[in-house]
């Protein structure tokens, strides 16, 4: 049956900015909580004193391990994880006591008065170290080896011996962060002998439960009241990162308590994905029919081991459930580092199965001879199998997914176009609905009341993230009563006023939900139907519920009224409990088992275009194709399958935590590619529905599944596309270019230029980091790093002419310009800057004029506003220079950011803003981070000092290549300096304390010539990995003049001048442009991440020298 | 549970700064700290709690208001730089009741957490006639707000729903 589309319950509230979340609450006089965090990875901790700060003013409590009950995180089965670190600390950032203050200042005070007395502790080998050929095999109880696994299904002799084809191979999915919307907040306060929490879950039980039992209270001590929650995706199904904080915090001060974690504590001390690592073998026999798979399967749990080995237990299943197969052998291991933890999160382990069997299905298929889909069509699990790890499918459409996906993406026209740069991929997946693991998650209650004002109430105890779960519970009441969803009013998630549920997880918020409200509602119906037959002497199984009416016959009675004229109404109020109960046998050590009661499936169908040139992978469509029974909630199951899809091409394409030193080091969204509006392509949801499953209405789980075919799918149409697979996620520019060129040389220098001093000295360095002089550096080194104090409030100036302006920046110490302040406020939080007294440019008037002069020169005022800026060039002749500033970050950005703003900003270099102790932020004792961390985007190919850092600016790249010319006022002089001169560094300018740029001005002649400006980046509005402009003009078949610059590519904007050379006054041939765009690359000398630079580069200068010249010649 | 009442006292007194402030059109003096952005202003100072922090850096658009129209990250703003008529999602509440009401019937929203943004940056879209045929361009003017759970799509329907016109509009599936 098909349901009808439903409007969120809460839309008024949650669209009008009037649902509180946690950090609206205004409770009276609540206090900020605030965490102290260990500096080292690995360490004891001999002492703790905290004296000082409970002395600190304002401080309301103090909490250390020694405040808490001794117990763990019962987390996912492996409860090894204290509230506070207790003796030892495991990962930076661990926490270790937290204080609660009046103001976040005071509390900020108060953890920095807290002294702790650490000794040093070996570091744990690392992730990487596992993964290293030849490595050890871990031991059950080996240190560093927290969980192992090691199970056999189905008859792996008889498998064996029909084994004709065998493909192998290692896939990693990287850890992703949940990136929550809603950084992780609770509010607690204790009161009259409770403690009530208002946290952002879904799943209030399990936060009520962990948290009372975290602190020493009975569950029912705790409340958990309703709250919005800003997304949770796994991060807080479970307290873990804040919640047990505030709760012991509210405890000891006796009141409300409000713990807050900042965007950067959000992607460097919370969950996030385990980094999982799957080596596998697929067979098959001479048929085309799956045999066997082994795989070992290796994940990296962090400090804790939290969620992982629920989720390599998950993976492991459906590396053996996945198709029909004779057999599996699935050994697993989690290793314990000393990074942060990972966590549950949205598909627990199953897209990382998914991922590598599905990619190595298309590597067999291509073995096979076989074509992709009819491969998975002729293993397919169907209805009524089951798998040799025991699960018992229900009920299964897998095999019209597949053959939906088939037609809708035009599979057999686009398979033509193999190896065109365009392609198309598939890939299926398997998921439960509900895993039984432990008597907390196999039942759900929910009540329904009728009220004789005919209103109609469900209770549930599910919370909502996003995913409608009460939704569900008021939509299959509404069914049962005659009623549409909208009229039936939800009371959900407080503890005190709604009936138990396990909360979303495991993809059962719809099936238990909605079970237990189905029960309900039937009981409900039930009632009124016999209370009407009664009434009107007609048989029950006669008698309507529609609209709000019972109708018998030709009599009818409202709701209400029936409801009022009931014997056993109180208050007005019919009530109706019921308790649904998973009755499988809970999940048995050797994994075989029924796991879940029903089980989704799904196929997607991708197409992707590839460029080549630049390695970027453009996904032109996506084709969702699912089972997941009957859709309840039509609008929520389409939202589901989007955001899904779109939060899967992020893990596919982009996203991914860098480490350093065993710390997170892009965390915030401009260094963490997640995608934005224009990087989700068009995504068409199919549901292939069917009621013959044992869910609600034959519903299934959805939220998880919708990610799982994702990354496959779209490794598995770059493969089609281009001819390269990659097996390790995520799929970005720098691994495509680095596959598609394997082999070919690397331009080699001309001697002189290798026996250049300075290159010779720089690539000393280089070749001396990684055999000791980091380490010198690291350990050393920064010990006599400069320290940063946090900024002094700022004072602002607002002079209205230049003179005053330059006269302010002189008259003190610690001043600077002022533009659109969008990243100096920003650089000032993060430590770079510590100017204070702040002079704003943007009220002088002669600064903000914007104009052609009468000799057609463009005069650009330093404080013209980039959104200005962009549609004046797009008016006056000059689209280059307004799509460069289309490219940059955001509208909201670029209405505020000035001209000079963006190219003085300082550089993006994650190492350098992300408070490592570098060389440009500590000085010259201190090691550039990224000779050895991860330098493959944002880092230079050229010209690189001992700081590898580029020039942010993709107006400099641009404006440079127009010849722009920098104005510059200061106290007592002027001077114009070409823009090519303006940097001495990366995001470091030659500018003089007391001066400002008053303008720039763009010559007629360079704005006359044709200017083509291309970036790649990894986000719409993201930093340039690499920019390219090029300015020229031709006469004939000759050009006359010619700019090319290269932006992200070298500490400064760099000009290829033996490009320029080399097309000016050349004829325009083909031939003659490929070689001129590579012409300077002998001067290139990249590390060895930004090695992929140099051709994607030259490529990129290609295409805009063509795209000029073809421009040039038509106008 | 020990309480430290004779030790409340704020922190060291910087001098702080007072601005002028119209917001929704209601003219307000407001003393605040001098390093207050404008999005710490109306949460703390105004109770104006439907713009959200979510990332503090002007990177993810939960923080969205109007300064003289134009959609602006309040969360990098100086308070004290404001001078222009500020908007909210409380005092667009009126005017964005059909964009809203697509919201919901699109499913444009899931945790909601950053929806008051996106309402506010579609709103200045809307009330300039400015909403682009193209979906590419609409997406690409819709970068500057971030959405983890929708996937976007619904919201450029909404919006388009909202515009009244089908344009490019994109398909449901």
């Amino acid at each position: 049956m098909r349901m009808p589309h439903v409007r969120h319950a809460e839309w008024r509230a949650r669209t009008d900015g009037s649902a509180p979340y946690t950090g609206d609450v205004q409770p009276e006089h609540p206090l900020v909580g605030a965490v102290l965090r260990s500096p080292y990875p690995h360490a004891r901790i001999v002492e703790i004193d905290i004296s000082s700060a409970e002395r600190s003013p304002g401080v309301h409590a103090v909490v250390t391990a020694a405040d808490l009950p001794d117990v763990h995180y019962a987390d996912y089965g492996t409860p090894d994880r204290p509230a506070l670190a207790r003796g030892t600390v495991r990962f930076v950032g661990h926490e270790v006591a937290a204080v609660a203050a009046e103001t976040a200042e005071q509390a900020r005070a108060a953890v920095a008065a807290i002294r702790v007395r650490y000794a040093a502790l070996p570091r744990l080998p690392r992730f990487e170290d596992a993964l290293r050929p030849g490595a050890t095999p871990p031991r059950p109880g080996a240190a560093g080896v927290a969980v192992t696994s090691d199970r056999t299904f189905g008859d792996t002799e008889a498998a064996r011996a029909r084994v004709a084809h065998t493909v192998s191979g290692r896939y990693r999915f990287g850890s992703q962060a949940h990136a929550c919307m809603e950084p992780h907040t609770t509010l607690a306060s204790w009161a009259d002998g409770r403690l009530h929490v208002w946290t952002p879950t879904q799943g209030p039980r399990t936060q009520q439960r962990e948290i009372a039992r975290m602190v020493g209270l009975e569950t029912g001590q705790v409340r958990v009241h309703r709250i919005a929650t800003g997304g949770d995706f796994g991060s807080r199904v479970r307290p873990g990162d804040v919640e047990v904080l505030a709760a012991a915090l509210a405890i000891k001060a006796g009141g409300g308590v409000r713990l807050t974690l900042t965007r950067a504590d959000e992607f460097t001390h919370t969950k996030h994905r385990h980094d999982f690592v799957v080596d596998l073998t697929s067979t098959a026999d001479d048929t085309g029919h799956l045999i066997s798979r082994e795989a070992d399967i290796l994940v990296e749990a962090g400090g804790f081991t939290q969620a992982g080995g629920n989720e390599l237990n998950f993976c492991g299943l459906v590396v053996a459930s996945q198709y029909r197969l004779m057999a599996a052998h699935v050994t697993g291991t989690v290793f314990y580092t000393n990074r942060r933890s990972g966590g549950a999160f949205r598909g627990a382990g199953g897209p990382q199965a998914v991922f590598a069997v599905e990619s190595q299905l298309d590597e067999l298929a291509e073995q096979l001879g076989d074509d992709p889909i009819d491969l998975r069509i002729r293993n397919a699990n169907r209805t009524g199998d089951t798998t040799i790890t025991g699960w018992q499918i229900d009920s299964s459409r897998l095999v019209e997914c597949l053959q939906t996906a088939r037609e809708k993406i035009d599979w057999d026209a686009k398979r033509a176009l193999r190896g065109s740069g365009r392609g198309v991929g598939i890939a299926a997946a398997v998921h439960v609905s509900g895993a039984m693991s432990n008597p907390y998650v196999a039942y759900s209650e929910a009540r329904v009341e009728l009220g004789d004002d005919g209103s109609v109430r469900v209770r549930t105890g599910s919370g909502d993230p996003g995913t409608g779960q009460p939704l569900v519970a008021g939509i299959v009441v509404a069914d049962q009563l005659g009623l549409t969803g909208e009229d039936v009013e939800i009371v959900y998630g407080d503890t005190d006023r709604t009936p138990y549920d396990p909360g979303a997880g495991a993809s059962k918020g719809t099936f238990m939900t909605g079970n237990a409200a189905l029960g309900a509602g039937r009981a409900a119906a039930d009632r009124l139907r016999g209370l009407a037959a009664e009434k009107f002497a007609v048989p029950a199984v006669s008698v309507r519920l529609e609209g709000g009416q019972v109708h018998a016959g030709d009599d009818s009675i409202s709701i209400g009224d029936l409801v009022a004229a009931a014997p056993d109404t109180v208050d007005g109020t019919l009530s109706f409990d019921h308790r649904y109960q998973v009755g499988l046998p809970f999940a048995d050590p050797s994994g075989f088992g029924n796991l879940s009661p029903t089980y989704a499936f799904a196929a997607h169908a991708v197409e992707v275009e590839v460029d080549r040139a630049t390695g970027q992978v453009h996904v032109v469509r996506v084709v969702a194709v699912h089972d997941s029974g009957t859709i309840l909630n039509p609008t929520g199951a389409h939202g589901q399958v989007v955001g899904g899809v779109a939060m899967a091409l992020g893990a596919a394409l982009g996203e991914e935590l860098v480490y350093c030193e065993d710390r997170v080091a892009n965390a915030n969204y401009s260094d963490y590619a997640l995608p934005r509006a224009a990087d989700v392509p068009d995504i068409e949801t199919v549901f292939i529905e069917s009621d013959d499953g044992c869910g609600p209405m034959g519903a299934k789980g959805l939220a998880e599944i919708a990610l799982s075919p994702v990354p496959a799918a779209v490794a598995n149409a770059v493969a089609h596309a281009v001819g390269v697979r990659v097996r390790d996620l995520p799929i970005t520019p720098d691994k495509l270019v680095s596959a598609l060129h394997a082999g070919s040389p690397a331009p080699v220098p001309p001697l002189r230029r290798r026996l250049d001093p300075h290159r010779l000295w720089i690539s000393a360095m280089r070749w001396a980091y990684p055999r000791g002089l980091h380490a010198v550096l690291h350990h050393g080194g920064t010990r006599l790093a400069r320290r940063h104090r946090r900024p002094e409030p700022i004072r602002l100036r607002t002079p209205d002419t230049v003179a005053a302006a330059t006269a302010a920046l002189a008259a003190e110490c610690g001043t600077r310009p002022l533009g659109g302040g969008t990243d100096l406020l920003l650089t000032r939080e993060q430590g770079v800057r510590s100017e204070h007294v702040l002079v704003d440019l943007t009220g002088v008037a002669e600064l903000s004029r914007l104009e052609l002069t009468p000799d057609g020169d463009l005069h650009i005022g330093s404080a013209v506003t980039l959104d200005r800026l962009a549609a004046f060039a797009l008016d006056h002749d000059a689209p280059a220079l307004a799509a460069t500033v289309e490219t940059i970050a955001s509208p909201q950005i670029r209405a505020a950011a000035t001209v000079a703003g963006n190219l003085c900003q300082e550089k993006r270099c994650r190492y350098f803003r992300g408070g490592f102790d570098c060389y440009k932020r500590g000085g010259t004792t201190c090691p550039c981070y990224a000779v050895l961390g991860d330098h493959r985007h944002y880092h230079a190919a050229l010209g690189a000092h001992r700081c590898q850092a580029t020039t942010p600016s993709d107006l400099s790249t641009t404006l440079t290549a127009l010849d722009a010319v920098v104005h510059v006022r200061g106290r007592s002089r002027a001077r114009a300096v070409p823009l090519a001169d303006l940097y001495r560094g990366p995001g470091e300018t030659v500018l003089r304390s007391d001066e400002v740029i008053t303008h720039l001005v763009v010559p007629a002649a360079a704005l006359r010539r044709t200017t083509v400006f291309e970036k790649l980046r990894l986000y719409d509005g993201g930093f340039a990995l690499v920019a390219a402009c090029v300015s020229l003009s031709t006469d004939g078949g000759t050009i006359t003049q010619c700019r090319a610059v290269l932006g992200g590519i070298a500490p400064t904007p760099y000009r290829a001048v033996a490009t320029e050379e080399l097309l000016g006054g050349a004829s325009v041939r083909n031939e003659q442009v490929d070689r001129a765009a590579e012409a300077w690359t002998f001067e290139a000398h990249p590390l060895p991440g930004t090695v992929w630079k140099v051709p994607t580069a030259s490529a990129m200068l290609a295409r805009c020298i063509r795209a000029a010249i073809a421009t040039d010649q038509d106008g | 549970m020990r309480r430290l009442i004779g030790r409340r006292q704020r922190g060291a007194a910087v001098s702080p700064a007072s601005s002028e402030l119209d917001v929704n059109g209601d003219v307000r003096q407001v003393v605040h700290a001098p390093d207050a952005t404008l999005l710490t202003l109306l949460r703390d100072d105004l109770g104006l709690r439907g713009a959200k922090l979510g990332c503090g850096s002007g990177e993810c658009g939960a923080c969205t208001v109007l300064v003289d129209g134009v959609p602006v990250m309040a969360c990098v703003t100086l308070a004290s730089r404001v001078r222009g008529r500020v908007e909210t999602i409380e005092g667009l509440r009126e005017e964005t009741a059909t964009l809203r009401a697509a919201f919901a019937v699109e499913g444009a929203f899931q945790c909601g957490f950053c929806t008051p943004g996106h309402v506010v940056r579609l709103a200045a879209m809307l009330r300039d006639g400015d909403v682009p045929a193209d979906d590419a361009e609409l997406r690409h003017r819709m970068a500057g707000n971030i959405c983890r759970c929708t996937g976007y799509a619904a919201i450029v329907r909404a919006v388009r729903a909202a515009a009244g016109g089908e344009q490019d509009g994109e398909q449901r599936g």
